[in-house]
Order: structure tokens, then C-alpha cells, then sequence
């Protein structure tokens, strides 16, 4: 069992935080400002000025940075030690020590090899990310702490770069706390998530159950993926590919480009599904499909509609206006309408 | 260039790299307690730095003079050691005690100028305070130390108020460049007054161009 207690003043709010997790990969997730980058760097003994406690397997980790914690800390701007090249930042790391495979396992992933040399401060803002993250693994830690380590890298090396950590987690004993606001990050590393908004914990628990919640979905950004399957099986049909998701339900989306790989896992924006009360005829959107709605729930401007389409669960945004003239309520039968274009790899 | 010349150049250089060599490790780590940590007093050991620079050297002088003196106890403890009073050694105390403000000045600045969000990063991976002071702070503060040291040197390279009291005027002993050009103007022999004036902007110019690539350096 880990746990971390946090309370104190950080300017904008008060931080109240009381976390209990059993995971080895916690995720901190919210919207911007409510406060996780400001637990993950208490977590780091960057902010002494909050006070508590943080154990991890019952082993007390002081809340003040220093040598011996075991702990090792990715910062969001990456924080390079600019006067050295990127292999002095990570070798630094090592505490003279030889760098430990790891390291050298992630310089080789997230394609690092040829920048080595380079300067820290003429890295763009990706590189330094990376070389961020390979340096917290040099200090051969227990606990990795990670503040939205990837947001800076373009899609198909972020998802290298998650796949290595997920790698990682299985082959190490390692432990890690995440930063992210993006589900999709959440749920590809994260075992367990806790939901942040204004300096206090909403909720916490497995990231599939968590984030189809109306608190965490409300956290997220306009247009984020709030559907995220994952897929059993993806062939090129044409100019499209027809998946099929894990639970059996089976999609058109557009092809992605020819070097592209085929995903393993699509998103969909809750915003992006229309629902039908009986079933249309001559639509171009190539998914069409019975689905009976789940639940509803209004939130604020917005509401929140569940459906199950098979043993798939689908969360759609729509106003109350539309959930009224269509007369949704629990139980009630639908038709899913999906465009090809908007089932996204993620 | 005469052999007297040449003698005086070098006790010049002596005496302030001496001096300089001398504040280094202390200017230094004033530098960074007055950048850094939580300093009792801050005003009163700030004023007391500055305090020789404000002073007209001569009064510094005098108070070295009193501070050396068989009368006082620093005088009879440094007395152990040797003689003090009209050697060189005493130049260059009279030269450290007027560069020392400026050293700790650059210090300061220069670890003001070190992000601590950079220190903190560096703790966060586990480093210890040492290893975050010589590896991180000090190379990140290295172009304000630099000038701070450059402009202690220069400072001490000049001096003369503080030092004619202490040191007197001894021929290849204590007489640096600033007394051996007022010492020859006096005597009215402006020709060798002129070349030690030259030698001085040489060194100068040397000087300028050390601190100028330093800048550079810390730059790229």
C-alpha cells in the first residue's frame, strides 16, 4: 500500500490531497491548473512549503529532495542542466556510477543515440523531454516521478515512448507517478488514476472505471477522446480499415497514411456520435449500430449519455435540448452514427 | 626595458595574483551564502563587504596598519609567522582587502543568476547538495565569478592608497606598478613613468580581452 498526504497554500488554491494506492503506475490527472503539477513536485521535494507524508510499500519517503530517497523526478519543461550535452545531463544522473541499462534501453527507444553530444540548450523542446526522461531513469530510482513527460513529442514516438514505459513497469520492479491530462496516456501506462481538480482529489481508482466518470470527463478538454478501445484485430480494406475492438464491436475508419502502422487502439470524441431514435437510411457515416442507452447525466451546460452497443460501453456529449426531443432516458434503444473520419488512432 | 622596470611589472603581478589567489575561496563562498542561504544580519555583512570599497584606500590602509602593528593581537600572531609591515605580503593584504568586495559581488551575482528551479531539478534526481554545488551551481555561475575575479585582480592590480601605508615604497619588494609610477613622476624621470604606463594598458588590454572571451564562453 502507497500513500501520500499533502496540505498547504500554492498560490491559487490550497492543496488538500489524501491518496491511497496499490499500483505500481498511478496517474495524477485533471485539467490544467488543478494542481497536479504541484503534487508531483511536492512528491519530488520540490515544494517544501507543503507539508505531509508519503510512504510507498510502507517505507517512508521524506518530502524533501536530496540524495538517498530512491526517487527521480521528470519536470514538465524538461529542466536540462543547459551548461552540459545531453549525455552530461544523463550521466550526471548516474551519481558516477555506469549508466544503468535501463537508461541505455530508453536512449535507444525514444531514438536518442545521434543527439548525445549535442548541447543541452540547442535540443528542441521533444529532445529535451526525452533526454529528461532518460536522465531520471540514469539516477537508477525506485520511484520515477513524471510530470506530462511526453506532451511535447509528436504522436508516433509518444506512443514509442509509452510503450517503453509500459515495457518498463513489466520488466523492472520500478514504480511510477504520472502527470497527464490525457486519458489516452492514462489509460495505455496507468494501472490506477486519481482524478485532481482545485488542489483535492475527486476520485481514484482503475483508469478505465475513473474516466468514463462525469468528474474526470468533465476535466477533460473540449474535444478530447473520451472513447478509447482497444482493438482486437485491424485490416486495410481500401481507403479504409475495418477494426475490431476487443469487446467485439467492429468499426470503419479512414485509412491512415500508408507508412502508418495500423493501430492497436482508436478513440473516439464523445462529441463526435450522433444517436438516432429509429434507424436511418442513406447516411454516409459508416458506422451505424444499435446501442440502448445506459445512463444519463446532466453536467451543466452539457450532458453526459452512456449507451452499450454489445459489450462495448460508449460515453456521448450531448445538449439537453437533443436528449429531450429525442426523449432518451435509461433503457431506451438507439442508433449509434459514426463518421469514418472521426474514429481516430490513438 | 630596464631590469627595475621589468622588477616592478613583477611584483605588480605577484602581489595581485597572490591577492586574488588569497579572496578566491572566500569571496566565493560569500558570494553564494549572500545569493543563497538565510544570512544573519544580510545588511550588516553586506555593508561590511562593501565597506572597502566606499572607504578611501587610505583609511583602509590605516586600519591594516593598526591591524598589523606589534600592538594588536592579529599583529602578534601574523608576527609568528614572519614580518609583515613593509613586505610584499603586506601589499597584498592591503590589495586583497580592497578586491574582496568586488569578488563577492560577481559571486553573488553569478549564483543569483542560477535558476534554483535547475538546483532543485538536479536534488530531485537524487543528487546530494555537494554534488549540485560542483557539478550544476558552479558551472552555472562560472561567467559571474569569472568577472568578479577579472575585475579583484584588476582592482588589485591598481591599488595604491592601502598599499603605500602598509608596504611603503620599496624598490623590488613592494613597489608595484601604481608606486613605481608616482614614485618616478616624483623623481621627475616621466620617460620610465610613461613606460610603466604602457605596461599597464598592455596589461589592461590582456585583461579585457580574457574577460571578454570568458563572456563568450559562457555564452556559447
Amino acid at each position: 500500500m502507497n500513500s501520500l498526504q499533502l496540505t498547504g497554500n500554492c498560490g491559487a488554491f490550497n492543496i488538500v490531497v489524501s491518496l491511497q494506492w496499490n499500483a505500481r503506475v498511478l496517474a495524477l490527472f485533471g485539467a490544467s491548473g488543478a494542481g497536479k503539477s504541484t503534487v508531483i513536485e511536492a512528491m519530488a521535494g520540490l515544494r517544501p512549503a507543503l507539508s505531509g507524508s508519503w510512504s510507498m510499500d510502507g517505507a517512508v519517503i521524506p518530502l524533501r529532495a536530496g540524495a538517498g530517497r530512491g526517487v527521480a523526478f521528470a519536470p514538465q519543461d524538461a529542466l536540462l542542466f543547459p551548461h552540459l550535452s545531453a549525455r552530461g545531463n544523463i550521466d550526471l544522473a548516474t551519481r558516477g556510477r555506469p549508466r544503468p541499462d535501463l537508461a541505455n534501453a530508453a536512449i535507444e527507444a525514444l531514438e536518442l543515440a545521434a543527439l548525445l553530444d549535442q548541447p543541452a540548450n540547442v535540443l528542441s523542446g521533444g529532445e529535451r523531454q526525452r533526454v529528461s526522461f532518460v536522465r531520471a531513469l540514469a539516477a537508477a530510482p525506485r520511484v520515477l516521478l513524471l510530470d506530462e513527460p511526453f506532451s511535447a513529442l509528436d504522436w508516433p514516438l509518444r506512443q514509442k515512448a509509452l510503450s517503453f514505459l509500459v515495457d518498463c513497469v513489466q520488466r523492472t520492479k520500478l514504480h511510477v507517478v504520472f502527470v497527464s491530462h490525457d486519458p489516452i496516456e492514462v489509460l495505455a501506462v496507468a494501472e490506477e488514476v486519481a482524478v485532481l481538480e482545485a488542489g483535492k482529489v475527486l476520485c481514484c481508482g482503475a483508469p478505465a472505471q475513473v474516466l468514463h466518470s462525469a468528474q474526470a470527463l468533465d476535466a477533460l478538454p473540449r474535444g478530447a477522446v473520451e472513447n478509447v478501445f482497444v482493438l482486437e484485430s485491424a485490416r486495410r480494406d481500401g481507403d479504409v480499415v475495418l477494426v475490431r475492438t476487443a469487446r467485439g464491436q467492429e468499426l470503419v475508419m479512414a485509412a491512415p497514411s500508408a507508412e502508418c502502422a495500423l493501430p492497436n487502439r482508436v478513440g473516439v470524441s464523445a462529441e463526435d456520435v450522433l444517436l438516432a431514435t429509429g434507424r436511418p437510411e442513406g447516411v454516409s457515416a459508416q458506422n451505424v449500430f444499435a446501442a440502448r442507452v445506459s445512463s444519463i447525466e446532466p453536467a451543466g451546460t452539457h450532458t453526459w449519455v452512456r449507451l452499450l452497443a454489445g459489450d462495448e460501453a460508449w460515453t456521448v456529449r450531448l445538449t439537453r435540448r437533443a436528449v429531450q426531443q429525442l426523449a432518451l432516458q435509461p433503457g431506451v434503444q438507439v442508433t449509434l452514427i459514426l463518421k469514418a473520419h472521426s474514429i481516430r488512432a490513438v | 626595458m630596464s631590469a627595475e622596470l621589468v622588477g616592478v611589472i613583477w611584483v605588480s603581478l605577484k602581489v595581485a595574483t597572490v591577492a586574488t589567489l588569497a579572496i578566491l575561496v572566500p569571496g566565493v563562498w560569500l558570494g553564494h551564502a549572500l545569493a543563497r542561504r538565510r544570512v544573519p544580519a544580510r545588511v550588516l555583512v553586506q555593508t561590511l563587504v562593501t565597506l572597502p570599497l566606499v572607504l578611501p584606500p587610505v583609511a583602509v590602509g590605516l586600519l591594516l596598519l593598526r591591524l598589523l602593528s606589534p600592538l594588536s593581537w592579529p599583529g602578534t600572531w601574523l608576527a609568528e609567522v614572519g614580518p609583515w609591515l613593509l613586505t610584499w605580503k603586506a601589499a597584498a593584504l592591503a590589495a586583497a582587502t580592497m578586491s574582496f568586495p568586488l569578488l563577492v559581488r560577481g559571486a553573488e551575482a553569478g549564483f543569483s543568476s542560477v535558476s534554483e528551479r535547475t538546483e532543485a531539478v538536479a536534488l530531485g534526481l537524487g543528487l546530494s547538495r555537494a554534488r549540485v554545488f560542483w557539478k550544476v551551481t558552479l558551472p552555472l555561475a562560472r561567467a559571474g565569478i569569472l568577472s568578479g575575479v577579472l575585475l579583484a585582480f584588476a582592482r588589485a592590480l591598481g591599488e595604491f592608497g592601502a598599499t603605500i601605508l602598509v608596504a611603503g615604497h620599496i624598490s623590488g619588494e613592494t613597489e608595484t606598478l601604481a608606486l613605481g609610477i608616482y614614485a618616478r613622476i616624483e623623481a621627475g624621470d616621466s620617460d620610465a613613468a610613461w613606460a610603466l604606463v604602457g605596461a599597464s594598458m598592455i596589461i589592461a588590454l590582456l585583461l579585457g580581452l580574457l574577460a571578454e572571451r570568458a563572456r563568450m564562453r559562457s555564452r556559447a
